[in-house]
């Protein structure tokens, strides 16, 4: 499909296809649109991705990505060090960060029980966690885990242990987006609503 | 009010036989003639696809991709009973993944695409509902109350989904305890009463309308025809028909709960768990006796016809406006002696669409179907 490019974007264009939600058409289109950049950007651009190795760690505290022993959040001294905030992986950070919302720490679980995955508790950043809890000082845990079978199987797993240690264990709601119209809203999505509708006060 | 023209419009591309092929369809009775192996099927089976996402003939993608192509499409306008249009699009193939859109915008869920209008297949291998194992009726029962009940495939999929992953921590024992299946297992438990509690009310709603529908096949001296819900469960509940749905769920809850907890031992022996929902029945009688093991060819046969028309009436009740419904018939007739034949014209619904595929039109259409003939050529 791509023979008709040199050996140089050809192997670029096979590099490309690597990355998530690019297909053939998509990673020729790239490949191609390097060949417009200056020579200069091109080198910072590749000396960039050759530092990933180098530079990118993972906080010890926490397991989010990281430059230095600890993450930017674990380092920060305002932020809340009675609660934590569990998700299953570093890139669902940013997200909830974006929202302003929340002020306390969080933990990477690296994955959730999944049994269909071959993951079980043993692939988990577990011993890490409870290190931090017996560490003392931790008052709440929120558990931000996703809403499908494996996520809420993982949220129960985790919530008894949590609550066994005495600690406030609460979990993110799942149901409609803000500005949803009920109307379009799939069957799934309204009944998850539901189960975890709130009283009005 | 009268409502037949579900889908005015079917292309396909690289679908079975057809390499490309357009089809303008009419309200009312559409029959596709031609000779045995020009394709007449295929077109059911793709309308089928389009609504249920499955085929009713096989579960391989590579069968229903024409030869020498990689996947195949199917499309079509879709009228609404508000007059409102939409098109849908599908296309699959082997090894690669599915696409769906609706009005040209993708859809990630095939939950948010599917009966987008309500379809039923009459098919010869229907005799199978009748007396084949319990899996034939557990998928009629499965897409039946998914028609019915928006919220089915969510509560269908959770359990399934636990279900499955239960069964992986039974063979994986070294590494999975009890607190891990727990967490599985009250999930489990939660969807699988939501799955029983809906087959349960499907089979109850189909019941009345077979019963009703029974005696115009069999005319003076009708066997006694009988449907019932045969839960996959240890110590199933038998509840009595005014029974609180409420105080039903919980019972159901318990039941399974104490089935998983009975059977545990047995189990993690079998590495499977043994009972449950995946093991519900559609138990079918004829004159107080089991259906399959009592009832001749042609009783079974009748049963199985019976179990797809008044399913389809049901259909047209439950869509109250809002979605079409589309009949599919191939084939089914041919067994039925005139009697049961003008019967089954009879009970047709006339405000579905319909498509009949035949090798030549049958003489006993009812007078009242406005008929259009497709000849179906390759
Ligand atoms: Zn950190």
């Amino acid at each position: 499909m791509a023979s008709n490019y040199p050996p140089v974007l050809e192997e670029l264009i096979v590099g490309l296809r690597r990355l998530p939600g690019v297909g053939a058409r998509t990673a020729e289109r790239l490949a191609l649109s390097f060949t417009g950049w200056p020579a200069d950007d091109l080198r910072n651009f590749g000396a960039l991705l050759a530092a990933i190795p180098e530079r990118l760690r993972f906080c010890t505290g926490c397991g989010n990505f990281a430059e230095a022993e600890t993450c930017p959040i674990c380092a920060d001294p305002h932020r809340q060090r009675d609660v934590i905030c569990i998700v299953e992986q570093a890139i669902q950070i940013p997200a909830i960060e974006k929202t302003g919302c929340y002020r306390g720490l969080y933990h990477v679980l690296g994955g959730r029980l999944e049994p269909l995955a071959d993951k079980g508790p043993e692939t988990l950043r577990l011993a890490e966690l409870r290190t931090r809890l017996a560490a003392g000082g931790v008052r709440e845990i929120i558990l931000a885990v996703s809403s499908d079978v494996e996520g809420e199987a993982t949220a129960a797993w985790l919530a008894h242990e949590f609550r066994a240690a005495g600690l406030s264990v609460s979990r993110l709601a799942a149901g409609l987006p803000v500005g949803a119209d009920l109307g379009y809203a799939d069957a799934a999505t309204l009944a998850a609503a539901l189960n975890s509708r709130r009283r009005l006060e | 009010m009268v409502f037949s023209d579900v889908i005015p419009r079917l292309e396909l591309r690289s679908f079975r036989n057809y390499c490309r092929a357009e089809f303008t369809l009419a309200p009312g009775l559409n029959l596709l003639t031609g000779a045995n192996g020009t394709g007449k099927t295929n077109v059911l089976e793709a309308i089928y696809y389009l609504a249920v996402l499955r085929s009713f003939r096989t579960r391989q993608i590579r069968d229903l991709v024409a030869w020498g192509a990689e996947s195949f499409q199917i499309k079509a306008d879709v009228r609404r009973p508000d007059f409102s249009a939409a098109t849908l699009r599908l296309a699959a193939g082997f090894g690669r993944e599915r696409e769906i859109s609706l009005n040209s915008a993708p859809v990630g869920k095939g939950s948010e695409f599917i009966h987008q209008f309500l379809c039923t297949a009459f098919i010869p291998e229907d005799i199978e509902l009748a007396r084949g194992p319990s899996a034939e009726r557990r998928r009629f029962l499965d897409i039946l109350s998914s028609q019915l009940d928006g919220a089915y495939l969510h509560d269908l999929h959770q359990f399934a989904q636990a279900l499955k992953s239960r069964n992986a921590m039974l063979r994986q024992p070294q590494r999975f305890g009890r607190r891990e299946t727990g967490v599985f297992e009250t999930i489990l438990v939660r969807h699988g009463a939501a799955v029983m509690m809906r087959r349960r009310r499907t089979i109850r709603i189909l019941r009345q309308r077979v019963l009703e529908d029974a005696p115009a096949f069999h005319g003076e001296m009708p066997p006694r025809l009988e449907l019932a819900y045969d839960p996959g469960v240890v110590k199933a509940v038998r509840p009595g028909e005014e029974e609180e749905e409420q105080t039903l769920a919980a019972r159901y809850e318990t039941a399974l709960m104490e089935s998983l907890e009975a059977n545990r031992a047995r189990d993690e022996q079998e590495r499977l768990t043994t009972w449950g929902p995946q093991r519900d029945d559609l138990a079918l009688f004829i004159s107080g006796k089991p259906l399959a093991a009592f009832g001749s060819e042609g009783q079974c046969r009748t049963f199985a016809l019976l179990l797809r028309l008044s399913s389809a009436r049901l259909l047209l009740e439950a869509a109250a406006g809002r979605r079409g419904v589309v009949l599919l018939i191939d084939d089914v007739l041919g067994e039925l002696d005139a009697a049961r034949r003008a019967a089954f014209w009879r009970l047709l619904p006339r405000q579905a669409q319909l498509f009949f595929a035949c090798t030549a039109p049958p003489a006993e259409i009812p007078a009242d179907l406005a008929v259009t003939i497709h000849p179906v050529s390759p």
